[in-house]
């Protein structure tokens, strides 16, 4: 297993027909949904590899001796206003808005020079012909539009656009800037928690997401499991935030690493607007914008890790950062677990589902079967016991269709897609 | 007991991964570090109420015996026991919200790298501060003002049975070349380099002094930790360094961490930071760079500076 193939992000576009990933050795790569054709009516709905490039390049900061690390943290598209599409990708350290172009057809007949190119010796053209388009076999070209760099001293962990379809905010761990997608040489600085003395620090920026459809709010969520969600228009800079989400902690649970799994890892805004959900590590909660005291709705991933804790430490898996995301209705949401365990859990009928993306328990156009993980006393058939997990395979990123039950599950370096059985 | 081992274990991990996140691609992530951070002083603060409840039982049984043998003209060392919280509370109170300053300070413990050398587990390892406040407040602490660099000399002979059930945990699970607890105005003097002294001269003003500065005038009282008001602070740790060793290349596990390697953490850190936090904080956003120059003054000044703080001013 490459390092270089562990895929870091995963993004669909504004209408579906496009998910894109990105992984740890800097590459983007492209799919593009099979249209609907007679002849091939099974292939409907199937994601084939549209276009693949080299977002980004491992870097050395040798001012502070630094490496700079090439993987990909998020990507995240713009709207299309063209018949190109453009989306932004970051590693920790710098964005670059790719513009990604389809080339279908080339001009043939130039009057100066030769098919190959080589330059034809004028004396010899005795006529003047008009060159033609000829259709070619489709080229898909990305090439890098703008760069914005070098205005983070800290690892970018969030990209979001602006409804505005004008700006896109960048946050680092105690910064976020506000950029302009046409200007890279500078960005405004809207939240800067950085204490002056850094042994003061207390918490760091985990997220930030701009609102839906309100181009003035945004929000960010903390090491701490708070949210401030921050209104433009009341200040340049957002350090005093209009609402704080908290949950106040249960102090009977309690332990050396309730400060750890009350860290945030992500925070996504419903598609109406109306609602958040944040991702800690052993819980998703949703969050109505006009409640801060508490969530409106909570949902175990794995609660049977909460015992288990201390191993995690040890070996890392409690600093992972799990990703969620909500179906294009809002009426479901879905986020990973270990052992290429997925979850999803619907809000309306508060049901919830176990499914797990390998191969072993995926064939094309199979149905999933539930999973469980016994959490202990006696073991079902066909349960998992918790020590069975394998924390190795871990899925973090997970993307919903916008419109359709489609969906896009990351295990390490495999991507699958699953949707719904039509009729 | 078993909080102690487990905290003790939770902590020496910590500092593992502390320590390899300088060698990590892509520099130092403030984030996981600040979350090691916080569970390595939660840690601490368990270990050290648990260590120090264990300790006041044992000395309270010292003195029901002492009390009997002693006039009756000595009410001062009476009084000393009631300078402190009764034992269990701060246990209680400190694991449950590790959080919370605590006013019930217990006594801050000095570990000996030396003992941490595969080969020592005779000698006490630990010196109970306290203890010697509780048995003759006329213990002879060497060079008195600077209780970190206090020998493995014999701790009251009283104060040695309450050590050694500590001892011996600590021999198997490694803690790195730091002391617990303290740093103090002792350290306050020596403070000078950039603004990183600054910093500690501020963090000595602070915090809470109550229970320490009841006890006797002695040096060890002077090394008493001062806790800031501040909750979520990391608590600053001065290391130990009682031998200059050769580091040490090989690392067996986690949990048999060679010492020498952690003492160059502590050296690398400080040398990271040495001259970076000068003017504006923008210069100190280096993590972890490692420069020689500044590694030989840093030795020197190494016992003033803690690692966690460290970790997260190197950035």
């Amino acid at each position: 297993l490459s390092t270089a193939d562990i895929i870091s992000t995963v993004e669909f576009n504004y209408s579906g027909d496009l998910l894109a990933t990105g992984d740890k050795g800097g590459r983007v790569v492209i799919f593009q949904r099979e249209q609907e054709s007679k002849n091939r009516p099974h292939s409907r709905g199937e994601y084939n590899v549209y276009s693949t490039f080299q977002s980004h390049e491992p870097e050395f900061d040798y001012l502070k001796s630094l490496e700079i690390e090439e993987k990909i943290n998020k990507i995240r598209w713009l709207p299309q206003q063209n018949a190109a599409h453009s989306l932004l990708s970051t590693n920790d350290k710098t964005i670059k808005l790719w513009k990604i172009s389809e080339r279908d057809k080339k001009a043939e007949g130039y009057n100066l020079k030769e098919e190959d190119g080589r330059l034809r010796d004028p004396f010899r053209i005795t006529s003047l012909r008009v060159p033609v388009l000829q259709p070619m076999d489709l080229m898909v070209e990305a090439s890098p539009r703008r760069i914005f760099a070098n205005a983070h001293t800290y690892h970018i962990n969030s990209i979001s656009v602006n409804s505005d379809h004008e700006t896109y905010l960048s946050a680092d761990d105690l910064r976020i800037n506000l950029w302009h997608l046409e200007i890279t040489d500078r960005s405004f600085n809207i939240v800067d928690i950085k204490p002056a003395n850094m042994e003061e620090l207390t918490e760091v920026i985990t997220a930030a997401e701009c609102h839906p459809n309100q181009c003035n709010v945004f929000v960010y969520s903390s090491s701490k499991g708070t949210i401030r969600l921050c209104d433009m228009r009341a200040a340049a800079l957002c350090d005093r935030h209009t609402k704080f989400f908290e949950e106040p902690e249960d102090p009977s649970s309690r332990s050396f690493f309730s400060e750890i799994i009350s860290s945030i890892s992500d925070v996504k805004f419903s598609h109406s607007g109306r609602y958040m959900m944040t991702r800690d590590y052993l819980s998703v909660k949703v969050w109505d914008l006009n409640m801060e005291s508490r969530p409106v709705e909570t949902y175990q991933v794995h609660e049977y890790l909460r015992s288990k804790l201390c191993s995690l430490y040890e070996n890392d898996c409690i600093f992972d950062k799990f990703e969620c995301c909500w179906n294009g209705t809002d009426s479901a949401i879905m986020t990973g677990s270990y052992n290429n365990f997925f979850r999803m859990f619907d809000r309306n009928t508060r049901r919830d589902i176990t499914l797990e993306a390998s191969r072993e328990s995926s064939k094309p156009r199979g149905i999933l079967k539930p999973r469980k993980v016994c959490t202990g006393g006696k073991r079902k058939k066909d349960e998992i016991s918790v020590d069975s997990l394998d924390f190795n395979k871990k899925i973090l990123h997970t993307a919903w269709h916008p419109k359709e039950n489609v969906i896009a599950v990351a295990a390490t370096n495999n991507l699958y897609i699953f949707q719904d059985k039509m009729n | 007991m078993e909080f102690k081992v487990e905290a003790h274990r939770i902590m020496s991990i910590s500092l593992g991964k502390i320590y390899n996140s300088r060698v990590q691609r892509g520099g130092i992530k403030l984030h996981k570090n600040l979350l090691v951070s916080l569970v390595l002083r939660s840690a601490r603060q368990v270990y050290l109420n648990d260590y120090y409840q264990s300790v006041c039982l044992n000395a309270q049984q010292h003195w029901g015996q002492h009390q009997e043998v002693m006039d009756s003209d000595q009410p001062k060392s009476t009084s000393e026991p009631a300078g402190y919280t009764t034992p269990a509370a701060p246990a209680e109170t400190t694991v449950h919200e590790p959080g919370l300053p605590a006013e019930n300070t217990p006594p801050e413990l000095t570990i000996d790298v030396e003992s941490f050398t595969e080969s020592h587990a005779t000698a006490p390892t630990v010196e109970e501060v306290a203890e010697a406040d509780y048995t003759e407040s006329k213990e002879d602490k060497g060079s008195g003002s600077d209780c970190r660099r206090q020998q493995s000399s014999e701790p009251k002979g009283d104060a040695a049975p309450a050590s050694s059930p500590a001892a011996i945990p600590m021999t198997e699970h490694l803690v790195p070349a730091k002391q617990i607890g303290p740093k103090g105005e002792e350290e306050k003097p020596q403070h000078d380099e950039g603004g990183y002294g600054e910093a500690d001269a501020d963090r000595g003003g602070d915090g809470d002094m109550v229970t320490e500065t009841q006890l006797d005038n002695q040096p060890a009282a002077s090394c008493s930790r001062k806790r800031r008001s501040s909750e979520k602070t990391p608590q600053p740790v001065s290391p130990v360094k009682k031998t200059k060793r050769a580091p040490s290349s090989t690392r067996t596990g986690e949990e048999e961490m060679d010492t020498a390697n952690v003492s160059n953490l502590i050296t690398i850190f400080g040398s990271s930071f040495s001259g970076l936090l000068s003017t504006d904080g923008t210069q100190t956003e280096a993590g972890g760079r490692d420069s020689g120059a500044g590694q030989i003054c840093c030795d020197q000044v190494l016992k003033n500076l803690n690692p966690w703080t460290t970790v997260i001013v190197a950035f």
